[in-house]
């Protein structure tokens, strides 16, 4: 009995370790990837967002990041069973480390960008004309004392599976 | 006033190990004395906080042993009949030596309130770089006076998928934490340095709902609130009757939508999926027929008619 469960949980793990290694090597993601603006904006307007509390929605403010790309990230999303977040952090030639200032996913308006959102008919008007597509990305507020120096951004995420999302790195422009 | 009782039923032997501290041991407490049991209770919504612990002898219902207190610990307790019982705040042993309690994992000093080794939690190259797990009791005050911890599942770490939830909880809730499912030992470590009086609620998805389900059965009745999220790795085979002894409320969500096919729906099945097994045992089992395994946020806002979804639920938690 244990030397079968040992042996299922050992196929299970070659057989992970294999869909993962191969899931990794077609990492994918748009590569043209141009932040337009950075706005400040109230977390207390902003619905779709969870919120899991009692209270109401606290006023905050925090920075709406506005992106734009070729690429339709839904269905990219949906073709390649990708969660869609991003990164933002100091810009580096080695990447963009995240400073976890991020505020969860991707969204366009309120729809947020990953494999399971359901179908949106305003989203499906304004893919149909095509692109350039406008996405949005939240973040906290940098505080004073953080690093100085240009802040960049890049999209993250994947796939359970292990399916890797990377876009190229776009610099943040000073608001 | 929230009142609890420390290590009860659920107290596996796994658990006593896991808890015990020199020759005392946890739950139903034997000493040269006699028999008693060790209870718990926390004034949380006084200023300033104070958690009291005591321990009744059973065949007199005589409290012999008292601790009450700030939320450093810096008191010494009260007692009858000689008892010495070096029992402090959860995990925590009372060396009379040193004056310091020690953690399992490292030692705290009540006069400074602080721990003398940096937390191993924040040395797990793992954990998310907002967790704001702190060495300091205060750090670990927020105003809802919680602990909230998200565990993801397989693969989490490419994907996100419970992470970027937290992310966005984390901005309100600072007092939260998110790992991964390989971090069970540092998921209890943190349960266990959590004071008395801040409820712990975990949350769980895929196999970090697994994880979280052991985590909480190690830390027995540290976890207030136990959400598992379409969790996998049934041939762990625990106890379901055990869970939910171990927890004051566990909510379990079964994601029974999609294809087969689907890639999370496929590592689901193949990762051994607890389907319904919690059905009849967890106080809330929700079967979501629409939704995929991988649909996290989704599944946090599964309800029904007359049932509470988990994101319900754990906003109830804070009040």
């Amino acid at each position: 009995m244990i030397r079968s469960k040992l042996a299922a949980t050992m196929a299970l793990l070659a057989w992970s370790v294999s869909l993962t290694a191969c899931a990794a090597m077609f990492s994918s993601g748009p590569k043209d990837i141009r932040v337009t603006s950075v706005t400040n904006v109230d977390y207390k307007d902003q619905a779709q967002f969870d919120w899991v509390s009692p209270a109401p929605r606290p006023s905050l403010i925090i920075s709406r990041i506005d992106f734009t790309t070729d690429t339709d990230l839904l269905a990219l999303a949906k073709k390649k069973d990708y969660n869609v977040t991003f990164a933002v952090g100091p810009c580096s030639k080695d990447g963009v480390k995240d400073n976890g200032t991020g505020l969860g996913g991707v969204y366009w308006g309120h729809v947020r960008i990953y494999s399971d959102t359901k179908d949106d008919p305003g989203y499906a008007a304004a893919a149909a004309k095509g692109p350039p597509f406008t996405y949005q990305a939240y973040i906290r507020k940098p505080q004073s004392n953080d690093a100085q120096g240009a802040l960049c951004f890049t999209l993250a995420g994947g796939s359970m599976l292990g399916g890797k999302l990377r876009s190229n790195d776009a610099i943040l422009p000073v608001h | 006033m929230r009142q609890s009782q420390f290590w009860p039923a659920c107290c596996t032997v796994t658990c006593a190990r896991a808890l015990r501290h020199g020759n005392s041991r946890l739950g139903k407490n034997r000493t040269e004395q006699g028999e008693g049991v060790f209870v718990s209770r926390s004034l949380t919504r006084t200023t300033p906080r104070e958690t009291d612990l005591r321990y009744d002898e059973l065949a007199s219902g005589a409290t012999v042993w008292a601790y009450q207190g700030n939320p450093f610990g810096e008191q010494q307790p009260t007692s009858t009949a000689g008892y010495v019982l070096n029992l402090r705040y959860p995990g925590q042993y009372y060396d009379a030596e040193s004056g310091t309690n020690y953690n399992m994992f490292r030692t705290y000093e009540p006069a400074t309130g602080r721990y003398l080794q940096s937390d191993p939690t924040g040395l797990d190259g793992d954990i998310s770089t907002y967790a704001a797990v702190s060495n300091s009791p205060l750090n670990r005050i927020d105003p809802d006076g919680l602990r909230d911890i998200f565990v993801g599942g397989f693969g989490d770490s490419t994907s996100q998928i419970v992470q970027s939830y937290y992310a966005n909880y984390a901005l309100t809730h600072p007092d939260s934490a998110y790992y991964q499912w390989t971090q069970q030992s540092a998921i209890e470590a943190d349960i266990n340095s959590t004071p008395a009086g801040d409820p712990v609620n975990l949350i769980g998805h895929s196999y970090g709902g697994d994880t979280a389900a052991a985590a909480a059965l190690h830390t027995c009745g540290r976890v207030n609130l136990l959400i598992t999220i379409d969790p996998v790795s049934r041939w762990h085979y625990r106890g379901m009757q055990n869970i939910a002894n171990a927890v004051n409320n566990w909510v379990d969500v079964d994601a029974e939508g999609g294809s087969l096919f689907q890639p999370s729906n496929f590592i689901a099945g193949i990762g051994g999926a607890w389907d319904g097994a919690p059905n009849g045992i967890a106080n809330t089992y929700i079967q979501d027929d629409l939704v995929n395994h991988e649909d996290f946020s989704q599944m946090m806002n599964a309800s029904g008619p007359g049932v509470m979804s988990p994101a319900q639920v754990l906003s109830r938690a804070q009040q």
